[in-house]
């Protein structure tokens, strides 16, 4: 005996484009998916430094962010047909597989050696010290803007986590603050770059 | 330990869930429509964050990433032909008896997805994407004992999700089985192996499935079922 509930019929909204992000992507992933190297190639060039980036901002240690890099857009070769381009950006699914593959890659290499020891955090959040040179992209320069308009504690909270790769609970234990707090300050800051990037939801 | 879920939608679009309350976060996703509108403006809202570390890359990466994929086979999804009469005379009857009901045989294959330990992270996309598909439909079937079995499909994306929880423990030389049956004819779609938590299995190509079954089965899975389903839902 099943019941069956229709969801509440959401708009099909087209998040705000990123600026710089080409629609061309989405048909590129489809060419992969069906095994096409030069689209791949294309692919590459199109998203390859923000991965590549991404990925090192978290892993920090340039060669193994490269191994994690090749693991990633391998994953992306084997499941470019699990991409849904009505779902969202194209290079957004990239991105998103890129941070959760870097995570597990500094969780896991933090059980063999203590990244506290390795990586002062100390300082506070230096998600714009490690840039080699900053970017003066417009679409960068909002998000660094948006960022600077959060309160220090959601700023905090949300970079160790992003760029940094901790679990909430560690940023707590980093920032001597409740856990809960954590949390909350994480979805509010969220909430409030979303608000200032325009991403709609 | 009292834990509000709807706190951990930013945690858990950050990635700073630990891999148990990600899981745990995942179910509770299937139950809230607010917390799945909310997961997807956070996850493209990170996207911008990441986009941001944009480096210029070391000039060897590209070559041996191109490497890489020349020698590296897809995942793309595998089509089994099945033989039917040959499995229907495979099959238990009372398995049959249980599955048949009320339904239409409609392809003859099916497709399923490969299962690999090291495309976990696109696993987990590949469900949130289903479960808030804006045509997702769920259904609900309750089960013995308080567990329940709900499942999101996306006639779009043409595929659906089992989220399965509060199965009761087995003895440990047995299992729960996920089936997927195209007219009578079940095919194993995994095993559910929960330890009392929460689980979720992504099917694809539902278009040609009639229904999904869960049986239980002996340790390590069977070919076919041996036991009648404890859950049979209807796509």
């Amino acid at each position: 005996m099943s019941e069956v509930t229709p969801l509440p019929r959401r708009h099909l909204r087209a998040l705000s484009e990123p600026p710089g992000d080409i629609t061309d992507l989405a048909s590129l992933l489809r060419s992969v998916a069906r095994g096409d190297e030069a689209a791949f190639e294309q692919l590459f060039d199109e998203v390859g430094s923000s991965v590549y980036g991404l990925v090192r901002r978290v892993i920090r240690d340039p060669s193994r962010a490269e191994e994690v890099t090749q693991e990633v857009f391998l994953q992306v070769w084997q499941n470019a047909h699990r991409f849904d381009e009505a779902r969202g950006k194209a290079k957004s699914w990239m991105l998103t597989l890129a941070h959760r593959r870097a995570v597990d890659a500094v969780r896991h290499d933090q059980a063999a050696s203590n990244r506290d020891n390795k990586y002062d955090w100390t300082g506070g959040p230096d998600y714009d010290q490690v840039e080699e040179e900053v970017s003066t992209k417009l679409e960068h320069e909002q998000v660094r803007r948006c960022l600077s308009n959060l309160t220090e504690l959601q700023r905090e909270s949300v970079n160790l986590a992003y760029y940094k790769g901790y679990t909430y609970a560690e940023v707590a234990d980093l920032l001597q603050v409740n856990p809960a707090t954590v949390k909350t300050r994480m979805r509010d800051g969220l909430i409030r770059l979303r608000d200032c990037m325009g991403v709609s939801a | 330990m009292t834990i509000d879920p709807h706190d951990m939608v930013g945690a858990y679009a950050l990635d700073a869930l630990e891999d148990e309350e990600r899981k745990w976060f995942q179910v509770h996703l299937a139950d809230c429509a607010a917390c799945r509108d909310e997961v997807l403006g956070f996850l493209e809202t990170a996207a911008r964050l990441g986009d941001e570390a944009e480096t210029p890359l070391p000039p060897s990466l590209k070559d041996s990433i191109m490497a890489a994929i020349a020698t590296s086979p897809q995942g793309r999804p595998e089509v089994i032909s099945l033989n039917r009469r040959g499995l229907r005379r495979a099959l238990p009857r009372v398995f049959i008896a249980a599955a048949a009901a009320s339904v239409v045989i409609l392809g003859s294959a099916l497709v399923i997805e490969h299962g690999q330990n090291d495309d976990d992270d696109a696993q987990q996309v590949a469900i949130e994407t289903v479960i808030s598909a804006p045509d997702a439909e769920m259904s609900t079937e309750r089960l013995d004992g308080g567990a329940t079995a709900r499942m999101f499909t996306s006639a779009e994306l043409d595929k659906a999700v089992v989220v399965v929880k509060g199965l009761p423990d087995l003895e440990s030389d047995r299992v729960y089985q996920l089936w997927t049956i195209v007219g009578d004819s079940p095919r194993s779609a995994g095993l559910l192996e929960a330890d009392g938590e929460p689980i979720s299995k992504l099917v694809s190509d539902v278009s040609d499935v009639d229904a999904v079954a869960i049986t239980e089965e002996p340790e390590g899975g069977s070919e076919k079922p041996t036991t009648v389903p404890i859950a049979t839902m209807t796509v």
